[in-house]
């Protein structure tokens, strides 16, 4: 009597309980959904150019126009002046065919031609909401790009790298030296000015310079091309009625190879160190300085060199 | 979310391990594991979804074997369900979604209400039970949609040119499989009926394959494209004695 008893006692405690969660379960049936996606089919693409410049800096190369389309569509997209644009995967199969039209100058375009496969995810976010695309797993199947890497494989819209870069092989890289002659000026009030009847260097046989002048305090640069199957360059600065008469630099470089991703190598020549003979048999005192070391089309100097 | 539902489902591990580590002194003075009876059961709440809406059909069962304190419970449910909004006006993205399957699942159950257990081992009290189940669904389902007109962009951007195209996607027989924490309370209403229900943290979904529709509903589980889930079932029991 008394177990039946303390059963009807436990059973009406805990009926509470039951119909309190009869309530609470159906009611966490129900779950708001979010709208908002983040998926998205652009693919982002960048162009980047290679500078080069002490082991490879990459940095965005802005293309004058571009026009994308695609197999399989009539329309295409002027993306205009760029260096980052977007490509629009078919939301209906797993691969896209791109045409990819750059103008080189003016005029003058070329295309490529850049397949990409991927995979795509539907789900129904909520019934309200509807259907989503999800695109992943991007890879290039074909490409006509000199290089072309995968760095985000992810499509989303809040991705903030680019899904591929493209590396137009535009190396910067070059064989000529740039030297800067500067006059030093003097404690004297009076303004100098050296005349300089000849520049020249023995690799190549035309004079680099000639009859120049270079007043005190200013400079002068000179473009010196360097040997591949040498290791140093002698430029000579022959001066006009002036002591001494000629300034004997030696530029001391080394030759290796540069490539980056699937772009060609190319030669980079590298400045290692420079010596200023005033005479035969002495050393200019202060010696030249090496102040960029990489042979690059968009460095203005190399080595300078002060003459007193 | 997925951090909260472990949490909870952590928080209730440990209170359920308490009250089984208090009542260790009486298990071990019982230890008797006899099949006693077989309670068989149909879940409320998915019945009554079946009845309130009329895009859904699901149903669910569940027994189990009680064998003195443990239990050996399986279960096995179906469902149909579809979805559209083509029936609304000014639609922007129309879809057509329908799937149905099927799921089981089995595993042991204990029972934690010590006090009741001593006095009797007859499986006509109430119990508060823990269990584990391994769950195993398969789903068949279809998706119709429309992908947006990018052709003329309406943003100026002109960052597409694909026009609209109506995309199927469908499963077929997809194999789902997940794991269970489940606890709950059966409570004998009259004589050979009860009155139940599972709370339960499912966790570990995986799919059999590689698929492009991730399905909206996996029977027994929940949304498909999370991969936990925390679920709530009432059920209604009667219980078939094998011995007195």
């Amino acid at each position: 009597m008394t177990m039946k008893h303390n059963v009807f006692l436990y059973v009406k405690n805990h009926f509470g309980v039951l119909f309190a969660l009869i309530f609470f379960g159906l009611a966490a049936c129900e779950e708001e959904a979010n709208c908002v996606t983040d998926n998205t089919n652009i693919v982002t693409l960048q162009f980047t150019k290679l500078l080069a410049n002490e082991g490879g800096n990459a940095e965005e190369d802005y293309q004058d126009s571009v026009i994308v389309t695609a197999e399989g569509t009539i329309a295409g997209i002027p993306e205009g002046g760029a260096s980052l644009i977007g490509l629009p995967l078919d939301p209906a199969n797993n691969t896209t065919t791109f045409y990819i039209y750059r103008q080189l100058e003016e005029g003058v375009f070329t295309v490529d031609t850049l397949v990409l496969r991927y995979r795509r995810e539907q789900t129904l976010i909520s019934p309200e909401c509807g259907p989503d695309q999800r695109f992943f797993d991007v890879d290039t199947v074909l490409s006509t790009f000199d290089s072309i890497r995968v760095r985000n494989p992810e499509v989303q819209q809040s991705g903030t790298i680019a899904n591929l870069q493209v590396f137009t092989c535009r190396y910067e890289l070059t064989n000529v030296m740039q030297l800067e002659y500067t006059y030093a000026a003097n404690d004297d009030d009076i303004s100098d000015t050296l005349f300089v009847s000849r520049i020249y260097s023995n690799i190549g046989k035309e004079d680099i310079l000639l009859d120049t002048a270079i007043a005190e305090g200013e400079s002068i640069t000179v473009a010196v091309p360097v040997a591949r199957n040498e290791n140093q360059a002698q430029v000579f600065l022959e001066t006009a009625e002036a002591t001494p008469t000629t300034y004997h630099t030696r530029a001391f470089y080394r030759l290796d190879a540069f490539q980056v991703a699937d772009c060609l190598p190319q030669d980079r020549y590298r400045l290692d160190s420079m010596q200023l003979w005033v005479n035969a048999d002495s050393l200019a005192d202060p010696a030249p300085e090496v102040v960029n070391t990489t042979f690059n089309i968009n460095t203005t100097v190399n080595g300078e060199i002060i003459i007193q | 979310m997925g951090k909260l539902l472990f949490s909870s489902g952590l928080a209730w591990m440990i209170g359920i391990s308490l009250l089984h580590a208090q009542a260790m002194d009486s298990l071990d003075a019982i230890g008797k594991y006899e099949p006693l009876a077989l309670r068989v059961g149909v879940s409320i709440n998915n019945a009554i979804q079946t009845l309130s809406r009329s895009d859904d059909t699901q149903y669910s069962f569940q027994a189990d074997a009680v064998f003195g304190r443990y239990m050996l419970a399986a279960e096995y449910g179906t469902a149909e369900i579809s979805r559209t909004n083509l029936t609304q006006q000014d639609v922007t993205n129309p879809y057509r979604y329908a799937s149905q399957g099927w799921f089981f699942r089995a595993g042991p159950d204990v029972n934690l209400l010590i006090n009741q257990a001593k006095s009797s081992f007859r499986a006509d009290a109430d119990i508060i039970f823990f269990g584990l189940r391994f769950a195993r669904a398969q789903v068949t389902d279809a998706m119709v949609l429309q992908t947006k007109d990018d052709v003329f962009s309406a943003d100026g951007n002109n960052n597409g040119f694909w026009e609209s195209q109506q995309l199927r996607v469908e499963n077929n027989g997809l194999g789902v499989i997940w794991l269970e924490m489940t606890a709950g309370m059966k409570v004998q209403l009259y004589r050979n009926i009860f009155l139940g229900y599972n709370l339960r943290f499912k966790f570990g979904r995986s799919f059999s394959r590689n698929q492009s529709l991730i399905p909206y509903e996996v029977p027994g589980f929940g949304k498909g494209e999370n991969g936990e889930s925390f679920g709530f079932d009432y059920y209604l029991f009667y219980r078939i004695p094998f011995r007195k």
